[in-house]
């Protein structure tokens, strides 16, 4: 199993819940997304999966580790890996190349080999030559990829996008699908937008209010109508 | 106006392959010895010596007088006009701040202009300045970029509403919730900004990319900037019996 979460609750500071008792598994290699409306827990979830939110009730594994042990939540970053609904807020170095070498030098490549990773997953994702260039001059659809790249250049077992077409154009989300059909692994995706679910994921998780309302293979949820409408998806 | 940030582009150049680590300690140990000349010809001396690093930096003319007159402006009522409206001694010592303040300026738009902020701060890093300092101010570079784009839209959207700039209380009240809300948003962009750095493998410390390397073209370097520092540092302390026999 890559994923698996058993009851899991999480409630924010002031009280407000956010997850309630929340159990589902995703198998290796699955692709699934997260549908659901604003609110309803999809980047919460990701962040317990992380490793970032903790000390919550119920079991969360991901990439057969468990964020709840020091010593596994320090060996995730390698295994699982998050790309963030606003690129403006994962891109954080000066240029690029910098920012996509972030993780392997985090992670204790030498500088030369994490260059050599970084250079090779730009050109991986279509951003061959914008090493040097900086973050906040890129396009929407320029920085979507960067973001990607800094999560791809560890090569993680699982992945999960947290509305990775917001601010995409119609050819950039079809480019989006093509990138991510073609990776291998695990893939966990939050998303409002159904066509680029039917175009990446197999299965669906229907999320509302912090509980799962639904799940099944995505085009017998999509097939749904009323089920659809009641959670805002449609 | 733009509310945009301008780019700081770095000029290639001799200068720029300098060792930012050996360029850092040497243009600021520069700029502390020029502070401390206390007499006109040096400063003088000093000023030129300050504008030859410029020309080595190739940087453009205009780019160095900004730089100048970024620096002098802001202080010139203070030391430059009051001194002139005082008297002649007042003058002279207008004069000398002039130039001291020039020729630091000058200092300042090489080593900017031809190394980089970011890099800079990774050198300062390499020179054992506080590292949380280094990252605040690289968080700082990196997102204020973001935030004048963000109060850019802000600004288009209160326009487009129909909100002209006056001197009333509606616009100062106007103008203190936009600042205000985007320091809330940073608040909030800031918690999202440490999840994404905390999801990959961000444990306190921020790796450099490219390593420094020492030639020994950039301790020569040093040395001449320092020999040219102190001599005229120096020469401010000669007594003036040596110079008029």
């Amino acid at each position: 199993m890559s994923i698996l979460v058993r009851d899991l609750s999480y409630r924010y500071a002031d009280g407000r819940s956010a997850l309630n008792r929340l159990s589902f598994a995703i198998a290796a290699g699955e692709r699934v997304a997260l549908l659901g409306p604003n609110g309803a827990g999809k980047t919460t979830l990701f962040l317990c999966l992380a490793g970032v939110l903790r000390n919550q009730p119920g079991v969360v594994i991901a990439a057969g580790l468990d964020p709840a042990l020091p010593a596994d939540r320090l060996a995730l970053p390698r295994k699982l890996g998050v790309v963030f609904q606003n690129p403006d807020e994962q891109l954080f170095a000066a240029t690029v190349l910098d920012d996509v070498a972030f993780a392997p030098l985090n992670l204790g490549e030498a500088s030369e080999a994490a260059r050599k990773i970084a250079e090779a997953t730009l050109t991986r994702v279509g951003l061959s030559g914008f090493g040097e260039r900086v973050p906040h001059r890129l396009s929407g659809g320029e920085k979507r990829r960067a973001a990607l790249a800094g999560v791809l250049v560890t090569s993680p077992e699982v992945l999960l996008l947290d509305e990775p077409t917001a601010a995409l154009d119609p050819r950039g989300r079809r480019e989006l699908a093509d990138l991510l059909n073609a990776l291998p692994g695990t893939m966990l995706i939050a998303t409002h937008n159904l066509e680029f679910a039917r175009r990446t994921c197999t299965r669906a998780l229907v999320l509302a209010e912090g509980t799962l309302a639904a799940e099944g293979p995505l085009e017998n949820l999509l097939a749904d109508e009323a089920m659809l409408a009641r959670h805002g998806l449609v | 106006m733009s509310w945009l940030l301008p780019e700081i582009r770095v000029f290639e150049s001799p200068a720029s392959r300098w060792d930012a680590r050996w360029k850092l300690a040497t243009v600021a140990a520069s700029m502390m010895l020029i502070s401390a000349i206390d007499d006109w010809p040096p400063a003088v001396v000093g000023f030129a010596f300050a504008g030859c690093t410029t020309l080595w930096a190739r940087l453009p003319l205009l780019v160095s007088a900004k730089a100048v007159v970024g620096v002098v402006l802001p202080v010139a009522p203070w030391f430059v006009l009051l001194p002139i409206l005082n008297s002649w001694a007042g003058a002279a010592e207008a004069a000398l701040w002039l130039f001291r303040l020039s020729a630091v300026a000058c200092f300042g738009a090489m080593l900017i202009r031809s190394t980089g902020i970011p890099r800079l701060l990774e050198a300062a890093s390499a020179l054992l300045v506080p590292g949380l300092l280094v990252r605040v101010a690289q968080f700082a570079y990196r997102f204020a970029f973001v935030l004048t784009t963000e109060l850019r839209r802000l600004r288009i959207g209160l326009f487009t509403r129909g909100f002209r700039m006056r001197s009333n209380a509606h616009t100062f009240q106007t103008l203190g919730a936009v600042v205000g809300g985007a320091i809330v948003r940073s608040e909030a962009r800031a918690e999202r900004v440490a999840q994404a750095m905390t999801c990959r493998g961000f444990h306190g410390h921020l790796p450099r990319l490219t390593p420094f390397h020492t030639r020994t073209a950039d301790v020569l370097t040093t040395i001449l900037f320092l020999v040219i520092g102190v001599s005229l540092a120096c020469a401010t302390f000669v007594p003036q019996s040596w110079l008029n026999p």
